[in-house]
C-alpha cells in the first residue's frame, strides 16, 4: 500500500510550491490513472513512488510518504527499486545494454540476485511479455514498441509490486500503443500489480482503470472511479475527454460509457427514441484515381511519379503522385515507416527524389536549395526542441527573420506582430526550453508562420501536448489554412484528424493507398475509425459517415453545447 | 530505414563462429595487433597485419560494416598525407619544388621519402581504425563488459564505455535532425566562406549539447530504478567461460606476441625509415621467420576458434 500524507514538495532554486499537501492512498493491486493538464505536477508526484524525488531532485519536501510500508525518508532508492519499477517515456533513454537478454538481466545484476534466480527470472519475464523470439535481437534494431516491450520486461524481471509508468506510450504509433496497454492491463489484472499509469489518450486505457486522479496545480482535483467521475462535464480541465462520453455529458445521460460497446448500449434507447430528420448528412464525391480539385482551387504543391530509397533495393516511397491545392488541411496516416515524413522532407527539398518530379506552385524545385523553399513552405517537426538554437524565444525569431534576409525594421515589425498573434509576448524574453511543450510547439508555429509561407508541413507537431494545448494548437493551424495556404500533417491523432482535417492521405509501404476527403477514409474503416463512427456503426439507421460527436449532436437536433 | 541506418556501424549478431567465439581471446588478440602497430613500421609487416585483419572480418562476413569505418577514416588519412608533404621537407631524392619561397619557411620540396613517410603513417592510422572497428563490430557490448571486468577495470568505468558505445548512433540521429531543422529554417550550411560555414555549424552544436544533457538526466534517472548503485557488488549473470581450445588458443597468441615484441625491441625488427635516402624496406630471412610468425599465429587463432565452435 502506498499512502502519503499532507505532501508539500518544491524544487531547489524554484519558488512555486510544485506539489501541494497531496493527500494519497493506494491498494495492492489497484490500477490507477494519473492525468491532468501538462505542468500540473503528476510527473513530480510519481517520481515520489520510488525516491527519485527527493533523492535523485532535491527539494524541500514536508509531509508522510510511506511506500510498501517503506518509510520513503528512511530508505535509499536501492530498497524502493526492489518494490516499485519504474517505467519512462522514451524507450531509448531507458535501456543500457546490447542485448534484449542481458537487459532484463541487467537489473536484477544489480540487486546482486543468485545467479539461478536471475536465469530463471530472465526466462520467466521474456515469455510473460511474449518477447522470447526477441532475446539475441540488438536493442538499435528493435522498433519503439519493442523497445518499450523490453523496458516493461526488464522492470518485471526485479518482481516489483508496483509498476509506476510515466507516458509510456507517447512516442509509440497507435498499434504498438495499443500493444503496450493491453499489456500493463493484463499485468494489473493477471500477475496482480499495482499500475500507476500517466497517460493522455484516455479513450484506449479508461475501461481498464480502477481510479482515475485527476491533478491540477500540484493537488489533487478528482479521486474516483471513471464512471463517477465523468458524470460531471470535465472539460474545463483541460484533460482529453473520450468522444464518447463527452456525448454522454452534452446529450445530459446519467450512465457513463468506458467502450464503444457500453455506449451503444446506454445510447440505444436514446437514439431509437429520439425524432431526428433522417437525412443523410452532405456527402461527397469519391474520387477514384486521385484527389482533383483543380477547377475549383489553385495547385499548390504536385508530385508526379515520386520514388524515393535510402539504400538500394529498400524502396521507401513507390510511384507517389499526389496534388494538393490552397486552402486545403490534409492529414498523412499510416504506420510507422511508411514513408510518411520522408514524403515531407522530399516536399520542402531536404532529400531530393529518385524519381519523378515535384512541382510547387507550377515551378519545379529540381534546382532549388532548401533555403529558397523555405520561403514558401514552413516545416515543424516532432520535437519542437530541436528546433531551438537561442537564449531567447525574441531571439529564435529574429534568427530565423535574419536566415530569410528580412530587413531589420520589417524584421522588427513581424516580431511584434507574431508575439502578439500567437500569445507569446510575455515569454519574450525567456529560454524556449523552459516552456512546456505546448508552448514550445506553438514558438515553432510562430518562427515558422512568421514569414508566412504558403505551404506549413508539420510531422507529428501535437505529441506530448495535453488536450487544451492540442486544441489551441489546431485552432492556429485552421485559421492559417482559412488565410487560403496548404497544412499537410502527419498524425497518429486520429479523433484529432476527425475534427480539424478536409482529406486524408493514407500510406502503406511507400505507397499511398487512399486519397480521399476525410469521411470516405475514416468512416466504416478497421483502424482509423474515430470512436463516435465506431458508435454510429451499430445503428443503420443513423447516417453512416458522422465522424464527430458535433455532427451526430445536430443530427440529433441538439444544437446548444 | 531510420534503423538500417542504426545498425549500420554497431554490433550485430551473425550466426559464425567469429562472432561466436570467446570475446575475451578475440579482445587481446585485436589488443596485441594494435600495439603491435605502433612499435612497428616497415610497410611489409603493416600489410601482412593488415590482410589478416581483413580475412578476420571476411570470415566473420561483415567486411563492409568495417570498410564503413574505413571509408570515414579516408579523409583524415588524406589529410594527414598532404599536410605531411608540404611540411616536410627532408628526404634526399626530391620529385618537385615549388616555384616560390614562403618567408621564415622557405621553399616547398617534395621528396620521395616523405611520401613514403607519409603513406606508412596513414597505412598505421587505417590500421588503428581497422582494429577499432573489428573490436566494435565483432565483441558484443554486453560481453566486452565482462571483459573489462576480467582486466579489472572497475564496473562503472566500463558502463560508461558501453554507453557511449550504445548512445553514440542516437546522437548521430539527433545531428541529423538538428540539421534538417536548420536547413529547412534557411540555414545555408555549405555556403559562403569557412568563417561563416563553421559559425553555422558550431550553432547546431548547442543544441545537440542541450539535448545530450537532458538525456544524461533521463538516463541516469532510469538507471537509479533499475537498483544501479556505484559501491555495492553486483552479479553477473553470464561469466566468460574459456574452453581448453580457448586456453591453448590465448597461450599461442602470448607467446607468438611475446616473441615478436622480443625481436622488436631488440632486434629492431619491422623497423623502417625510408630517410635520408629512399632504400627498399629490408627483407631478410629473418623479417620472413618473422612475418611467418605473425601470420601462422592468426591462422592458427582462426583455425582454433573454428575448431572451437565446432566441439561445444
Amino acid at each position: 500500500m502506498i499512502k502519503i500524507e499532507d505532501l508539500s514538495f518544491t524544487y531547489n532554486q524554484s519558488s512555486n510550491q510544485i506539489l501541494n499537501n497531496i493527500s494519497l492512498e493506494i491498494n495492492d493491486g489497484e490500477f490507477i490513472l494519473i492525468t491532468g493538464p501538462s505542468g500540473s505536477g503528476k510527473t513530480t508526484l510519481i517520481r515520489l513512488f520510488n525516491g527519485l524525488i527527493p533523492y535523485f531532485y532535491g527539494g524541500k519536501i514536508s509531509g508522510k510518504v510511506n511506500i510498501q510500508s517503506l518509510n520513503l525518508f528512511k530508505t535509499e532508492t536501492r530498497q524502493l527499486a526492489k518494490k516499485v519499477g519504474f517505467v519512462f517515456q522514451n524507450p531509448d533513454n531507458q535501456l543500457f545494454m546490447n542485448e534484449v537478454e542481458s537487459e532484463i538481466a541487467f537489473g536484477l545484476e544489480n540487486l546482486n540476485l543468485p545467479v539461478n534466480t536471475i536465469k530463471k527470472r530472465v526466462e520467466e519475464t521474456l515469455d510473460s511479455i511474449g518477447i522470447a523470439h526477441l532475446r539475441r535481437r540488438t536493442i538499435g534494431e528493435l522498433s519503439g514498441g519493442e523497445k518499450q516491450k523490453v523496458a516493461i520486461a526488464s522492470i518485471l524481471a526485479m518482481n516489483p509490486e508496483v509498476i509506476v509508468l510515466d507516458e509510456p506510450t507517447a512516442e509509440l504509433d497507435p498499434k504498438s500503443a495499443e500493444d503496450i496497454l493491453m499489456l500493463i492491463q493484463k499485468l494489473n489484472d493477471e500477475l496482480g500489480l499495482t499500475i500507476i499509469l500517466i497517460e493522455h489518450r484516455l479513450d484506449r486505457v479508461i475501461q481498464f482503470v480502477d481510479r482515475m486522479i485527476i491533478i491540477e496545480k500540484g493537488k489533487i482535483l478528482k479521486d474516483g472511479p471513471p464512471k463517477i467521475l465523468f458524470k460531471e462535464n470535465l472539460s474545463k480541465i483541460g484533460i482529453t475527454i473520450p468522444p464518447i462520453i463527452k456525448l454522454c455529458n452534452i446529450l445530459e445521460i446519467d450512465k457513463i460509457p468506458l467502450t464503444v460497446k457500453e455506449s451503444r448500449e446506454i445510447l440505444s434507447d436514446f437514439i431509437n427514441n429520439i425524432k431526428y430528420p433522417i437525412e443523410n448528412i452532405e456527402d461527397e464525391n469519391k474520387n477514384t484515381n486521385y484527389f482533383d480539385q483543380s477547377d475549383k482551387k489553385k495547385l499548390l504543391v504536385e508530385l508526379s511519379n515520386i520514388s524515393f530509397n535510402y539504400e538500394k533495393n529498400n524502396r521507401v516511397l513507390n510511384n507517389i503522385n499526389l496534388r494538393m491545392y490552397e486552402g486545403e488541411f490534409i492529414a498523412i496516416m499510416g504506420r510507422n515507416g511508411s514513408g510518411k515524413t520522408t514524403l515531407l522532407k522530399l516536399i520542402n527539398g531536404l532529400l531530393k527524389p529518385g524519381r519523378g518530379k515535384i512541382n510547387i506552385e507550377n515551378n519545379t524545385i529540381e534546382k532549388s536549395s532548401v533555403a529558397e523553399l523555405a520561403q514558401k513552405i514552413g516545416y515543424i517537426f516532432q520535437n519542437p526542441a530541436n528546433q531551438f538554437y537561442h537564449d531567447t524565444v525574441e531571439d529564435e525569431i529574429t534568427y530565423i527573420l535574419n536566415n530569410l534576409k528580412y530587413d531589420s525594421n520589417k524584421a522588427k515589425v513581424l516580431l511584434d506582430n507574431i508575439l502578439e498573434q500567437f500569445d507569446l509576448e510575455k515569454y519574450r524574453k525567456v529560454y524556449p526550453r523552459y516552456l512546456s511543450v505546448g508552448e514550445q510547439q506553438k514558438l515553432a508555429l510562430a518562427s515558422v508562420l512568421v514569414t508566412n509561407p504558403k505551404i506549413l508541413l508539420l510531422d507529428e507537431p501535437t505529441h506530448g501536448m495535453d488536450y487544451k494545448q492540442k486544441t489551441i494548437f489546431f485552432s492556429y493551424l485552421n485559421a492559417y489554412c482559412k488565410k487560403g495556404n496548404l497544412v499537410i500533417l502527419i498524425t497518429h491523432d486520429v479523433e484529432s484528424v476527425a475534427e480539424y482535417s478536409d482529406r486524408v492521405v493514407l500510406l502503406a509501404e511507400g505507397r499511398i493507398i487512399v486519397d480521399d476527403v476525410k469521411k470516405n477514409v475514416l468512416s466504416n474503416a478497421l483502424l482509423f475509425s474515430p470512436q463516435v463512427n465506431r458508435l454510429v456503426q451499430g445503428f443503420k439507421n443513423l447516417p453512416q459517415n458522422i465522424l464527430n460527436y458535433h455532427e451526430l449532436i445536430k443530427v440529433f437536433g441538439y444544437e446548444k453545447e | 530505414m531510420e534503423i538500417n541506418k542504426r545498425v549500420s556501424i554497431t554490433y550485430r549478431y551473425k550466426n559464425n563462429f567469429i562472432y561466436d567465439s570467446n570475446p575475451l581471446i578475440k579482445f587481446f588478440f585485436f589488443l596485441s595487433n594494435f600495439f603491435v602497430i605502433f612499435l612497428i613500421s616497415n610497410p611489409i609487416y603493416l600489410s601482412i597485419i593488415f590482410l589478416n585483419m581483413i580475412l578476420i572480418a571476411f570470415l566473420g562476413k561483415d567486411l563492409r560494416k568495417v570498410f564503413r569505418f574505413i571509408k570515414l577514416t579516408l579523409y583524415l588519412g588524406l589529410a594527414i598525407f598532404i599536410i605531411n608533404i608540404i611540411l616536410r621537407n627532408d628526404g634526399g631524392t626530391v620529385l618537385f619544388t615549388f616555384p616560390f619561397k614562403i618567408p621564415i619557411y622557405d621553399t616547398i620540396n617534395i621528396t620521395l621519402e616523405v611520401i613514403i613517410f607519409s603513406f606508412i603513417m596513414v597505412l598505421q592510422l587505417i590500421l588503428v581504425i581497422f582494429i577499432f572497428s573489428l573490436v566494435n563490430v565483432f565483441i558484443n557490448p554486453d560481453e566486452l563488459i565482462k571483459v573489462f571486468m576480467k582486466l579489472r577495470i572497475p564496473y562503472t568505468i566500463s558502463l560508461i564505455l558501453i554507453l557511449s558505445i550504445r548512445f553514440f548512433p542516437l546522437l548521430l540521429e539527433d545531428m541529423e535532425n538538428i540539421k534538417d531543422v536548420a536547413r529547412s529554417r534557411g540555414v545555408e550550411l555549405d555556403k559562403g566562406n569557412w568563417f561563416i560555414r563553421i559559425k553555422n555549424k558550431i550553432k547546431l552544436i548547442l543544441p545537440l549539447l542541450t539535448n545530450s544533457l537532458e538525456r544524461s538526466i533521463q538516463v541516469a534517472e532510469a538507471l537509479e530504478s533499475r537498483g544501479f548503485t556505484i559501491s555495492k557488488k553486483r552479479k553477473f549473470y553470464k561469466k566468460i567461460k574459456i574452453t581448453k581450445i580457448g586456453y591453448f588458443t590465448l597461450a599461442i597468441n602470448i607467446i607468438s606476441i611475446t616473441i615478436l615484441l622480443y625481436f622488436i625491441i631488440t632486434q629492431g625488427a619491422g623497423n623502417y625509415s625510408p630517410f635520408p635516402l629512399y632504400h627498399f624496406p629490408r627483407f631478410n630471412y629473418f623479417d620472413f621467420f618473422m612475418i611467418l610468425i605473425i601470420f601462422s599465429s592468426n591462422i592458427s587463432l582462426i583455425i582454433l576458434l573454428f575448431l572451437d565452435r565446432r566441439i561445444s
